[in-house]
């Protein structure tokens, strides 16, 4: 029996190609996308593992991956096969053993950054480099299909995300717009990695938006990074994509106005490239609050009415909720208590400002901190409790600015935000009800606040996240209630997954250097 | 004249790629005083040509490749303790001579001036070589052997030319040939990626990927020699430049 379950895998093994209704699935057995799924949500239908059992969870396996420092990936997985990314190398493995299949690394590639993860779509693997090409490997060997250069790291580009695989299209971003390097979303064609469109995140001359920048200087020089994920309707045909800070970040003075389309959350059409919509959650802004932590798409009964949704949890301390159809702004509840910057969010969706929060020279305090008071690692959201799981950082900075005339590619951000020592930053995991903001739970994360560890939601009402002790742990997703941790003795830096394989469910996660998996013991058998 | 140093005055003469800030690692008049230096100081213990001995291959790659210019020189400059690499006193000039000769030893063959008919290389890769049987270049191909799509622009010359003329001085990671017999009666030929004692995973010769575990295999044998045959005696010398030369050339990034 044992054996015809293990035939049937590597049939489908030597054959099967990752189809986008497959991916239109959602996560499964498989784990397809970044964020699991189109929707964003990271929550899984499995519940093998589920909190009744969870405390039963043991190591399965560990990968090293050589030189890895700190990983940032979410790996992928299908038909048993994990693949997991570090700087320019793509990692295959057994998803059962972790024995490695094959690895491709990119030696000639320009310098080392994180890598957050890797696309699949047919028989094909795809991966973005650190100076900016996309990279088809043939999914079961590794071998190379094609390379495209698609920025220059001459105009201060460079890539970290997930490429996004939709329909016949994988779609990039790119990092450099805190150094200035104008922003763009790009799809490549799947086949044959052409560009097919290409949308710029800050206006051209001319164009509506660029009125909102002051100087012309900084329609070139603007930033508004794409340097994240992003999440798709399909019966919308909508991408919904969060854009970067404008730089200079902590200096505004040569760049008055609302600074489009930085800081916000644009809505793409797919096949074209055409911004359908956009909503910039803080605009003109000067602390570095990228719009980083991707939308997630949900749908929900709020105010009487089923509505299709799209929530984000903004580095500037406030969740959104909008009409994901025309970018309508709903709702905005504040989930971190150190938010000073701001009291409140208008009708309009608009910040109420608080005077005198802006960085000067001599520094300014001001809460959320630079590092946001949520950021790239990832929610969940569990449809079953209606819960949206979110990690969360209390802290403040002081921020100090520069009226230095900028220079674009060398680093120059018009300075910065530093901590403050007396108020160390904490992190807290919090359950909220995004229809009336309410936090239903919250888990406290104590440590020394250097985590960027996220989350991932399961039917077996687990939710998985990592702490800032290195730590995995699984929590009850209706009351926050601790099932089970494992000390990965690393600072984690990445979001969990969990997929199954010939019927038994694994939780994987990256930690520094290594690929974990857990799953349930399994005593002997006389 | 062995090719070794052929292919090194070669270098000298065309210069390295530009990999350092250094001044001197620019020089290619450095390579070849490097080259000098490393005859009399390091080729006792890491072989004339760099090839390894008492102390370790320093031409294989990708360890002289992944270590930045500041650990190369500490290295040398004040030795490994707890092993046998002394320091040198070689003043901080020739320190960086050695290291632009160890950078060029190491360079992708893409890098540098290879000889031969590049067009009648690839006519042989295709044709009379029959190469496409187990490798691939850009999805066209077997499986059975190492993807060839950047060979050129992640090995140096001295490996490719190594692997045609000598293809069992050293068996690529990966490929071993092996034959599993299965308890279900089914055997599959091919080539293992990866084997422990517990599990096994082959690429058999149509390309399929099978990923096993010892309680499903009842019998093996793993074999240690490649199955790639040598072209020393099955091409003329004029045939193994161009074949060398061809796939020198093989670089991802230059076909953008």
């Amino acid at each position: 029996m044992r054996f015809g379950i293990w035939m049937t895998l590597l049939a489908a093994t030597s054959v099967a190609q990752v189809k986008y209704e497959d991916i239109l699935q959602g996560p499964n057995q498989h784990w397809l996308t970044y964020a699991g799924s189109y929707s964003g949500q990271r929550h899984s239908p499995l519940s093998q593992i589920n909190a009744a059992n969870a405390r039963n969870l043991t190591t399965k396996w560990v990968y090293h991956v050589p030189d890895a420092k700190k990983l940032e990936a979410t790996p992928i997985v299908y038909d048993g096969i994990l693949y997991v990314t570090n700087s320019n190398q793509l990692h295959a493995l057994d998803a059962r053993t972790g024995r490695r299949i094959w690895v491709y690394r990119d030696e000639q590639a320009e310098g080392q950054r994180v890598n957050r993860g890797a696309a699949i779509l047919g028989d094909r693997v795809y991966l973005v480099t650190t100076d900016c090409h996309l990279v088809a490997l043939h999914r079961k060997t590794g071998a190379i299909l094609w390379h495209k250069k698609y920025a220059d790291t001459k105009d201060g580009y460079f890539a970290t995300m997930a490429p996004f695989a939709v329909k016949d299209k994988i779609i990039v971003g790119m990092g450099g717009g805190d150094s200035g390097a104008r922003g763009f979303l790009a799809a490549m064609s799947a086949t044959t990695g052409e560009e097919v469109w290409r949308l710029w995140t800050i206006p051209g001359k001319g164009e509506p938006g660029s009125e909102t920048w002051s100087r012309e200087f900084s329609l070139k020089w603007g930033g508004a990074g794409t340097w994240l994920s992003g999440t798709y309707d399909p019966a919308l045909n909508l991408l919904y994509w969060t854009t970067g800070n404008p730089w200079p970040d902590f200096y505004g003075g040569d760049r008055a106005g609302a600074n489009l389309y930085s800081d916000s959350l644009i809505a793409v059409d797919a096949d074209t490239g055409k911004l359908k919509w956009y909503f910039q959650f803080t605009p003109h802004d000067t602390h570095d609050w990228d719009a980083q932590s991707w939308p997630v798409l949900v749908d929900l009964v709020y105010e009487g009415k089923p509505r299709k949704l799209v929530l984000h949890p903004n580095r500037n301390g406030f969740l959104y909720m909008l009409d994901r159809v025309t970018g309508q702004f709903l709702k905005a509840t504040q989930f971190v208590d150190k938010l000073d910057w701001a009291t409140g969010i208008d009708a309009q969706g608009r910040p109420v400002l608080v005077p005198g929060k802006d960085p000067t020279p001599g520094g300014t305090r001001a809460c959320p901190a630079v590092r946001g008071a949520a950021n790239w690692m990832s929610p969940s959201f569990n449809p079953a409790t209606g819960l949206l799981y979110l990690p969360t950082l209390e802290q403040c900075d002081i921020y100090f600015s520069s009226t230095k005339e900028p220079k674009p590619m060398i680093g120059f951000a018009g300075t910065g935000g530093e901590s403050i020592p007396a108020e160390p930053g904490k992190f807290m995991l919090r359950a909220i009800d995004p229809c009336t903001g309410r936090r239903v739970w919250e888990y406290g994360l104590p440590g020394p606040a250097t985590a960027w560890a996220g989350t991932v939601s399961t039917a077996g009402n687990v939710v998985f996240f990592g702490d800032d002790n290195g730590q995995l742990v699984a929590a009850d997703a209706r009351t926050g209630k601790h099932l089970w941790h494992f000390g990965t003795s690393q600072n984690i830096t990445a979001s969990p997954i969990t997929y199954s394989v010939d019927g038994k469910q694994y939780v994987a996660i990256c930690s520094a250097s290594d690929v974990f998996a857990f799953g349930l013991f399994e005593p002997a058998v006389e | 004249m062995n090719a070794m140093l052929t292919w090194i005055l070669l270098l000298a003469q065309v210069g390295p790629p530009d990999f350092s800030k250094s001044n001197l690692m620019k020089d290619p008049a450095s390579v070849e005083a490097g080259r000098r230096l490393f005859a009399s100081a390091c080729s006792g213990c890491h072989g004339p040509g760099g090839e390894g001995g008492r102390g370790p291959n320093l031409m294989s790659g990708r360890q002289v490749r992944r270590s930045d210019d500041a650990t190369l020189f500490n290295s040398v400059k004040n030795g490994l303790p707890g092993t046998d690499m002394p320091p040198t006193k070689l003043p901080d000039e020739q320190v960086w001579q050695l290291i632009a000769f160890l950078r060029a030893l190491n360079a992708p063959a893409y890098e540098v001036i290879v000889s031969g008919n590049e067009a009648a290389g690839r006519e042989i890769f295709l044709g009379k070589g029959g190469c496409m049987k187990c490798h691939a270049v850009s999805g066209q191909g077997g499986s059975l052997g190492p993807d060839l799509t950047n060979l050129g622009g992640s090995r140096p010359l001295n490996q490719i030319r190594e692997a045609v003329l000598e293809p069992n001085k050293r068996l690529a990671e990966g490929y071993q040939p092996a034959v599993l017999h299965l308890k279900s009666g089914k055997t599959l030929t091919g080539v293992l990626r990866d084997y422990t004692n517990y599990t096994f995973t082959l690429v058999d010769n149509a390309g399929s990927l099978y990923l096993l575990r010892d309680s499903e295999v009842a019998d093996r044998q793993i074999t240690q020699k490649s199955p790639m045959p040598s072209y020393q005696d099955k091409l003329t010398k004029q045939e193994q430049q161009d074949l060398i030369k061809y796939l020198s050339r093989l670089s991802a990034r230059s076909t953008e």
